[in-house]
């Protein structure tokens, strides 16, 4: 069924880019930060780096593939609706690359975030010029309702339910809340919740505290240029160019 | 095996342990099959990006190591016998590249692994794993009591663990995703593979054999999942003893076997006093399961000093009980100093 999705999608690539580029966000009037995307080592790298902070729910993932941008799993997050900027429209494509590169073999990335299917998310989508995924960092949470609260509660890429967030950092439970190994026979399968997740999530920080807390960061970075929805296109997805470190490490060997 | 608490000057007034981490090591799967590779790989070094001699290049070599170091674990990574020297290299062409490149053509990551395997039916196998890091990391030592977000070691480390088979898992462990991660202590190399590491290569690549590799750290993990130094700034105490200090300290076991063992603590006025210095405390019959790091919060008088500035030292197995694959790493500096004062 995975690789039937693939073909089709290969076949209409034409239909599925004037999709993802009929589709902007806009947040700010300053351009997309072309060419100086950052580490993002605290919350407030994020926030420099995001264009807005959105909801929504991924219904279902396809696959497309393109000579330059590559294969790609595009989650598409429905009724989507921004916390923070602005969002152009409720349904928003988030084309990762990775996925069949030909009728034999799929190309996967560890390091980007993996979005499953039937899952509500809090995304934070980047200003820059992006090439592997419109998410900045892995600030892509998957929402669910602590049933002790009745209130929603953020989980991190890792599993681990957020418990805290402040310039210094993100702060995470102890022991995940769910699993997060991929099975490449259903990769977007929703992970189940673990035993005992539900006392975790007791403890996690509510996500309207979340966008209090972010909220009070936003001042001192706020949100900064706009999200393109579709992938940079000055580079080739098969290629990397290699670049040597600058002569400046004076540690020894 | 010397199982007496012995006493050095000092008086232990409590020890109890902060944590105990035993994590699940996270790999990919096809129909519940584990995706290994059919043999070992061998990666091709860009030496346009990774010279010859360069730090990064002995950033490689380290994480090749460190890996065919797991003992338990088949050698799966070796350097290919050529070199590419061009600046444009392939993904999907069957030649694992490894070469480093500027930050944004990794969108802002640290590192990046392409891996390609074939597609899923009813099991697969990776065919490819090209490795880029960014280039403006710092490929050489760390010091071990320490924290940095900004190794290149640390990421060649880690993307040969995803080269591997291995996902991202939180723990005390360098499939952390993302730094600072935790290191081991010592003189030498402190960036190694720890124990959820270990055990993952073993699962996916078994042999069969058992290991013994007790290690002492600087770092522990915080409740909040954040890797943090045990103990750093200055403290002051009286030169004629009985003050109260509290330390946390590390003890790992990178191994297949619990080892039972005694663990050390001293001071010196030498930052390099892996060995020797006066001692401060004295602990034997410290059990460390097998895969397993454990943070003790540990709280003892001082003893009598002379006056002047002290670093502080934490040793693991300090008597040898334990034959080990890896020895130089049993003793690490902590990140603190005490001063001592005349009074």
């Amino acid at each position: 069924m995975r690789y039937q999705q693939a073909t089709s999608a290969r076949r209409r690539p034409q239909f599925i880019w004037l999709l993802l580029t009929a589709i902007l966000v806009v947040a700010a009037s300053t351009g997309a930060t072309a060419d100086s995307i950052r580490a993002v080592e605290t919350p407030l790298d994020a926030l420099a780096s995001t264009a807005a902070i959105v909801e929504g729910t991924v219904r279902e993932s396809t696959y497309t593939f393109d000579s330059v941008v590559g294969p790609r799993t595009v989650a598409t997050l429905a009724d989507a609706s921004a916390d923070f900027g602005l969002l152009g429209d409720k349904t928003l494509p988030l084309a990762t690359l990775g996925g069949p590169i030909s009728e034999t073999q799929e190309l996967f990335i560890p390091e980007l975030p993996v979005l499953t299917d039937d899952t509500r998310y809090l995304v934070f989508l980047t200003n820059a010029d992006w090439f592997f995924s419109p998410v900045v960092e892995n600030y892509v949470f998957r929402l669910e309702t602590d049933p002790q609260r009745g209130t929603d509660v953020l989980i991190a890429p890792t599993g681990r339910a957020v418990v805290g967030l402040s310039a210094d950092g993100l702060e995470f439970s102890q022991e995940p809340v769910m699993d997060t190994q991929i099975d490449f026979i259903n990769p977007h399968a929703k992970p189940r919740l673990r035993d005992g997740a539900a006392a975790q999530l007791a403890t996690a920080m509510s996500k309207q505290d979340f966008l209090d807390a972010v909220r009070v960061l936003l001042k001192a970075a706020p949100l900064q240029g706009e999200f393109r929805s579709s992938p940079a296109r000055d580079r080739v997805w098969n290629q990397i160019t290699a670049e040597a470190a600058p002569l400046r490490d004076a540690n020894p060997r | 095996m010397n199982r007496k608490s012995s006493l050095a000057g000092a008086v232990l007034l409590s020890s109890f342990l902060m944590a105990s981490h035993v994590h699940a090591f996270s790999i990919f799967t096809c129909n519940g099959n584990p995706v290994v590779w059919g043999s070992p790989f061998q990666m091709v070094q860009n030496t346009l990006s990774i010279p010859f001699g360069s730090t990064p290049e002995s950033s490689l070599d380290n994480a090749i190591g460190r890996w065919n170091g797991v003992q338990g674990m088949v050698n799966m990574v070796s350097k290919a016998p050529f070199v590419t020297t061009g600046s444009s290299l392939s993904i999907g062409d069957g030649q694992n590249d490894v070469a480093t490149t500027g930050r944004a053509k990794l969108g802002g990551n640290s590192g990046i692994t392409f891996m390609i395997h074939n597609l899923c039916v009813f099991s697969s196998s990776w065919i490819e794993a090209d490795v880029a890091v960014a280039n403006d990391l710092t490929f050489g030592r760390v010091d071990e009591d320490s924290i940095t977000a900004t190794s290149g070691r640390s990421t060649f480390l880690h993307e040969l663990g995803h080269a591997h088979g291995l996902g991202h898992v939180q723990g005390f462990n360098n499939m952390r995703a993302s730094q600072p991660r935790p290191l081991v202590g010592g003189p030498n190399e402190t960036i190694d593979v720890l124990p959820d590491d270990a055990r993952g290569g073993r699962f996916l690549y078994p042999t069969g054999n058992g290991e013994v590799n007790l290690f002492a750290s600087a770092q522990r993990r915080t409740s909040k999942d954040k890797i943090v130094l045990n103990n750093s700034g200055t403290i002051t105490v009286c030169s004629k003893g009985g003050d109260t200090i509290t330390l946390f300290s590390t003890a790992g076991n990178n191994g297949t076997i619990t080892a039972t063992q005694t663990e050390r603590w001293w001071v010196s006025t030498s930052n390099q006093a892996h060995n020797g210095g006066t001692t401060i405390f004295q602990l034997g019959g410290s059990t460390v399961p097998a895969n397993t790091v454990i943070t003790r919060q540990v709280t003892f008088q001082m003893p009598a000093l002379p006056v002047g500035t002290f670093f502080v030292f934490h040793g693991v197995d300090v008597f040898h009980e334990v034959q080990e694959s890896r020895e130089e790493d049993n003793n690490v500096r902590e990140g603190l100093t005490i001063n001592v004062t005349d009074c």
